[in-house]
């Protein structure tokens, strides 16, 4: 008895399958983004090109900044959910080094040079590695590190475009890791570790 | 989309992606980017789609890691040949394991493994798989040939081993 080449592979490829924890992360990050919806970011963004006419009006500044706190909401969530999504999967470094100053010299495909944030102490805590990665479409970096009680903390770094106006700033929770990120200068930070 | 729609397209984006890397954890990733691109750009939740930006995210890995790039625009010409020219139906033995699939598959280049992919799993034309690449039918034809005979001599020597032993 024998099969034809194609029927092999597509007998081959059935068996190819993503683990359940990738496609159960990749849907909770469709339902955040689906919950989010890009068109508030739109409609922010018009509401941005009016704010001085606003101003001159007068009166209307503080529904503009609480329409601004609301998608910042949502988009941190968005965001948190993709750095732990790239924390849980903690691919290996493609560069084992320990210092920011090592990865700075050696991940150059940024756009910006890689630092040790100012805003952070990192106390604690050794770099093992890093590896290019991406943020909400954007090129960034994961930095590996440990702590003192042997955990895994991963450090992203990208440039902070327009796209992360909304968002300098905030604190998110999700699955059990925290999620921090902060902004500076011309570079965004976010910062996910075990609870 | 229903979860099992959104489950199906998953799967069969990651099928994709694993047929241009050839290994489950660069796969994993590359579909998770490329997922995230469609999220972010809003774009059709659909398999052409899905895999245009399966198939961006290898490239720009492969550059990141500054290994042969996928592109494939040098054409290589058979003359006259046509899609009758090469056996859809080369047969084989039925008892081929997965694993020695999978490394007949790793002897191809990743362009080979895609075309053959997309020919023989997701019943693509050669013609569709040109559109998809932007490139020549007769390329695709003979990317596909080419697979074809190495994956037929790879499983021929395997079938040769097994015997001997």
């Amino acid at each position: 008895m024998t099969k034809d080449l194609n029927q092999h592979l597509k007998d081959h490829f059935d068996e190819v399958r993503p683990t359940e924890e990738a496609v159960t992360r990749l849907k909770e990050i469709t339902a955040l983004k689906t919950e989010s919806h890009p068109r508030p970011i739109l409609v922010s963004r018009r509401m941005a090109a009016v704010i001085p006419l606003l101003v001159l009006l007068g009166g209307l500044f503080f529904e503009q900044s609480t329409a601004v706190q609301k998608s910042a909401a949502v988009t941190i969530d968005s965001i948190a959910a993709e750095i732990v999504a790239n924390h849980e999967k903690y691919d290996r470094p493609t560069h084992q080094l320990s210092s920011f100053d090592a990865l700075g010299a050696h991940l150059k495909g940024l756009g910006f040079k890689i630092v040790k944030p100012v805003s952070w102490s990192g106390d604690g805590l050794t770099v093992t590695g890093g590896r290019y990665c991406s943020l909400l479409g954007q090129k960034a970096v994961q930095i590996h590190l440990i702590d003192e009680k042997g955990q895994r903390v991963t450090l992203y770094q990208t440039r902070a475009a327009p796209l992360f106006d909304r968002l300098r700033e905030g604190e998110a929770r999700v699955r059990s890791k925290n999620v921090t990120v902060w902004t500076e200068g011309d570079v965004y930070f976010g910062l996910a570790s075990e609870l | 989309m229903t979860g099992e729609d959104l489950d199906d397209l998953l799967i069969r984006g990651y099928r994709y992606a694993f047929s241009l890397t050839g290994n489950a954890t660069d796969a994993e990733d590359v579909l998770q980017e490329a997922w995230l691109s469609v999220l972010k750009a809003d774009g059709p939740r659909i398999l052409p789609y899905l895999f245009r930006a399966v198939r961006s995210r290898f490239v720009d890995q492969q550059r990141a890691r500054k290994r042969t790039p996928l592109i494939l625009l040098t054409s290589d010409v058979l003359e006259g040949q046509s899609l009758d020219d090469y056996d859809a139906a080369t047969e084989m033995p039925d008892w081929i394991e997965a694993r020695r699939m999978q490394e007949a598959l790793h002897t191809l280049r990743s362009e080979e493994r895609e075309a053959l992919y997309l020919n023989a799993v997701e019943e693509w034309t050669a013609q569709e798989i040109a559109d998809f690449w932007a490139c020549s039918r007769n390329t695709v034809l003979s990317l596909i040939r080419r697979a074809r005979q190495k994956m037929a001599h790879e499983l021929g020597e395997l079938r040769e081993q097994r015997v001997s032993k």
